[in-house]
């Protein structure tokens, strides 16, 4: 489960204040999906995985593997992108009868394809080094969230095993009640048979945990303290700073290379195409 | 005036709560003073207004939870209502695993003290103190789901400790636990009492445990008003009204079979000494001659000759076909985690087994695997005789009904009655349906609600329809996880009622449960699960002389049996006929 593979660590990426590496990490995120050639996420990929190994010490395998799951989901959007690609045309790859394959078709394909790993690379690195407690804690005291929200990331994170426990129970149970069919309508049928039990308990087992809190005294008292408080230090800031130099210097690379396309020359290119 | 009103911790005056304006009162009229230090049982059938109670107390409702109330209610002579007051009291509830808010162990002590802004500096020894009272101390850093059910619930009473409040509400605090975790929380609750002077409310079902604790009870009767208030004994003495929605102390079901079979009780005993004590005297040659219940044992058969088989023998019983035959299952969940390791478990047909064993011991993973829901790589499952690995996802339903812990898990229609007919149809014409459902609607007493929505059933009624669509296919074996889990004795005695019949026209019945009382009332045989295996199985009286076994399995006694190992004969009061086996044993015809 990628949303709960944080793994305790000592890094830096471990030790930086979770709210800068949220940003900074956007920013890299974010970047690519400005551009509309293949290159430029491609390249940020390559960087993601850099970056895990040196600031995070994590294996670029390990990071490559937990995403492995999503490769046959990012092959499907390369080839449907690439199928139905409707911009400018140039060279025939492939024709099978109605089929017909073009080389920016490809482009475009992989480049949405890599555009959805490098999402998905950065953010599995903010999860596996960011402590959720002190992602709440930075949240709060960086970004000046009220800690009734701040508190919600918790919750959400206690929850996730809980209502997996509840699913495999309640699949295990209606197995016993018979009907169980393999099958995507089968499948889509179910959901909404799951769903009331797993809603039911859930709003119980939610309620339990607001009455529980209150009686903790959360939210009670003007001043609260904190058992775990995070701090912006100089580091924190000079990793936001070294970062955008590091995007910078690679959207320059790319360009220089010619292959860099811009998102609005991309929209300006097909609409004279038209 | 005001040194008068610090007397009591708590005082409850003239009190009525209801949760809906103009529907009915949950709490009517309630009246009560509990004193500083003083340790106090809150007692009622399920439904009656306990737990809104604790909430009231703490100030939750009308504070978090909607509600009109009506009179007062004084914590420490201020009153309660305004706003929550941080460290006054602290509540434990009684699902462990949704009271506790954070991801690791010491977070979840130090939210409290956060909420009181408590100076860091002063967190981490407050938290320490705290778990190591309540033995989490080498659990400090770790995940809370890691926890079991039981360590759960240590941790969210060392999260209240740490806040130090001077009186403690626990609602149910034990009722999801094993008798393992059932006995650290009295551990620790003792520990408690012995350390500061603390005001205890404590609401429990079961109570053999928690009333060596108690200094005083409060009976509350099925309207929300205060039926009995009084020192434990006087509140027994007489057998309290509405008894038969209240679990009665062991003692007091014992003590009474005596005065019913015309003995002279001038005191009804509570705790085990005194009841040891009752039963020497009004059988003095028990006393004498300490060798006499093994006199009665030996009627059954030699003492010497070990009983029990701690694996499991076919060849005991050549007559029967075996219903359940598991041989060196093992199975390892996908986290890598083993959950069951090289079990071993035969049930002749027409058994009454109850399967128990700590949380985690395997349990539920066992039945799974013999349910067909998991299929162990390792080892052999038949069914009558049938190798289950030959058997399909579907072919597990014509021999076997399961019924899940919680109820709500199972329902798949929106209507009680098309709730069975989904069960029903997989066998049956659909112009036998009709018949067919009302036969089980009748005979789980679920007749006028037909139309009902399952999810808005009672507990009680969730459960009786959960067994009904298990057992309409008439398949052979049933499986039962937990069922009598948060019901009132009345409720869990008509379903073992119905569970009973089933046995009796000849239904194979697998029972998984920690209720030590049930496995004694209605087990035939017992199999214990330690770590994955299967460790002994046998009969109930034979495992209660294991004490080898039980101390390996975590098993507590219950209180019938440890009142018989002091008289001499652990299985003195596990059959109905112990009193006139006693009374035999009396006028010397033994």
């Amino acid at each position: 489960m990628i949303f709960r593979s944080y793994t305790e660590g000592n890094s830096f990426l471990h030790r930086m204040n979770p709210a800068m590496k949220l940003l900074t990490l956007s920013l890299f995120l974010m970047v690519p999906t400005l551009f509309l050639d293949p290159a430029t996420p491609l390249a940020f990929l390559l960087l993601s995985l850099l970056l895990a190994l040196i600031l995070g010490r994590i294996s670029p395998f390990k990071l490559l593997h937990q995403m492995a799951p999503f490769f046959v989901v990012m092959l499907g959007i390369c080839v449907f992108s690439s199928l139905f690609y409707g911009g400018p045309k140039s060279e025939l790859l492939l024709h099978l009868g109605p089929v017909t394959v073009y080389r920016e078709g490809v482009a475009f394909g992989l480049s949405i394809g890599l555009r959805f790993l490098c999402v998905l690379s950065y953010s599995s690195i903010f999860v596996r080094t960011t402590d959720p407690t002190l992602l709440a804690s930075s949240l709060i005291h960086q970004v000046h969230l009220p800690y009734r929200i701040g508190y919600t990331v918790l919750t959400a994170y206690r929850f996730i095993p809980i209502l997996q426990w509840e699913l495999s129970n309640i699949r295990d149970a209606h197995k016993i009640r018979g009907g169980y069919r393999e099958g995507i309508w089968a499948r889509l049928g179910r959901i909404r048979r799951y769903g009331i039990p797993l809603l039911s308990n859930g709003i119980r087992r939610a309620e339990r945990m607001a009455i529980s809190m209150d009686a903790r005294g959360f939210g009670t008292a003007l001043k609260r303290t904190y058992y775990r408080p995070t701090s912006l230090r100089t580091s924190d800031v000079l990793f936001l700073i070294g970062s955008v130099l590091v995007i910078v210097c690679t959207l320059i690379g790319l360009n220089r290379f010619g292959l860099l396309r811009g998102f609005l020359a991309g929209v300006a290119e097909s609409l004279v195409e038209h | 005036m005001t040194e008068f009103m610090t007397e009591f911790a708590i005082e409850v005056d003239r009190f009525s709560c209801r949760y809906l304006e103009n529907g009915p009162w949950v709490l009517e009229n309630v009246s009560f003073q509990i004193r500083r230090g003083e340790t106090v049982l809150l007692l009622g059938p399920s439904g009656c207004g306990k737990s809104t109670l604790a909430l009231c107390l703490k100030g939750l409702i009308p504070h978090t939870i909607a509600g009109e109330t009506r009179g007062k209610v004084r914590i420490g002579g201020t009153s309660v209502g305004e706003e929550i007051e941080i460290s006054g009291e602290g509540i434990v509830f009684q699902d462990p695993e949704s009271q506790l808010i954070m991801p690791r162990v010491d977070e979840e002590v130090a939210f409290g003290l956060e909420n009181m802004a408590v100076p860091l500096s002063s967190m981490d020894e407050r938290i320490d103190r705290a778990l190591s009272k309540c033995g989490l101390a080498s659990y400090k850093k770790q995940l809370v789901e890691t926890l079991s059910t039981g360590q759960m619930q240590r941790l969210a009473l060392a999260s209240v400790m740490a806040m130090q409040p001077s009186i403690f509400i626990f609602d149910e605090p034990t009722a999801n636990l094993d008798p393992e975790g059932t006995e650290h929380f009295y551990q620790d609750l003792r520990a408690l009492k012995g350390s500061m002077e603390v005001t205890i409310f404590l609401i429990e079902h079961r109570i053999d445990m928690a009333l060596p604790l108690v200094d005083r009870v409060l009976l509350m009767d099925q309207n929300g008003r205060i039926a009995a208030d009084g020192e434990p004994h006087q509140v027994f003495e007489n057998g309290p009204t509405g008894r038969d929605r209240i679990w009665l102390p062991t003692a007091c079901r014992l003590t009474e079979m005596l005065k019913n079979g015309g003995y002279a009780v001038s005191r009804t005993p509570l705790s085990l000494d005194e009841t040891e004590a009752l039963f020497r005297r009004v059988f003095p040659r028990l006393q004498i001659n300490s060798g006499v219940s093994e006199r009665a044992s030996i009627s059954h058969s030699d003492p010497a000759v070990p009983r029990h088989s701690s694996v499991a023998s076919p060849s005991a019983s050549t007559d029967k076909v075996p219903a359940i035959a598991v041989r060196g299952v093992s199975y390892s969940y996908p986290s890598g985690q083993v959950a069951l390791d090289r079990a071993d478990l035969h049930i002749d047909e027409g058994t009454f087994l109850a399967l128990i064993g700590a949380n985690g011991s395997g349990k539920s993973t066992l039945a799974k695997a013999i349910s067909g829901l998991i299929r162990p790589k390792e080892g052999q499952i038949s069914l009558f005789n049938q190798p289950a690995n030959r058997l399909r996802g579907s072919q597990f339903m014509q021999y076997i009904g399961y019924v899940f812990q919680n109820p709500e898990h199972q329902f798949v229609t929106e209507r009680v009655e098309d709730e069975l007919a989904y069960s029903l149809k997989r066998q049956y014409p659909p112009e036998d349906l009709v018949f067919r459902t009302g036969e089980l609607l009748d005979s789980f007493a679920l007749r006028g609600f037909e139309e009902a929505n399952p999810f808005s059933l009672s507990q009680g009624q969730k459960r009786r329809l959960s067994v009904a669509t298990m057992v309409a296919l008439k398949q052979p074996i049933l499986i039962l996880d937990e069922p009598t889990f948060g019901q009132d004795p009345d409720s869990a005695r008509l379903l073992m009622q119905h569970v009973q019949r089933l046995h009796k026209q000849g239904k194979t019945i697998v029972l998984i449960t920690h209720d030590m009382h049930l496995v004694l009332a209605y087990g035939e045989l017992t199999a214990v699960m330690y770590r994955g295996r299967v460790i002994f199985q046998g009969t109930p009286d034979e495992l209660f002389r294991e004490s080898e076994i039980l101390v390996r399995a975590s098993l507590s006694p219950p209180f019938e049996v440890q009142l018989g190992q002091r008289l001499g004969d652990p299985s003195l009061f596990t059959r109905g006929d112990w009193l006139e086996r006693l009374s035999a044993l009396q006028s010397g015809l033994l």
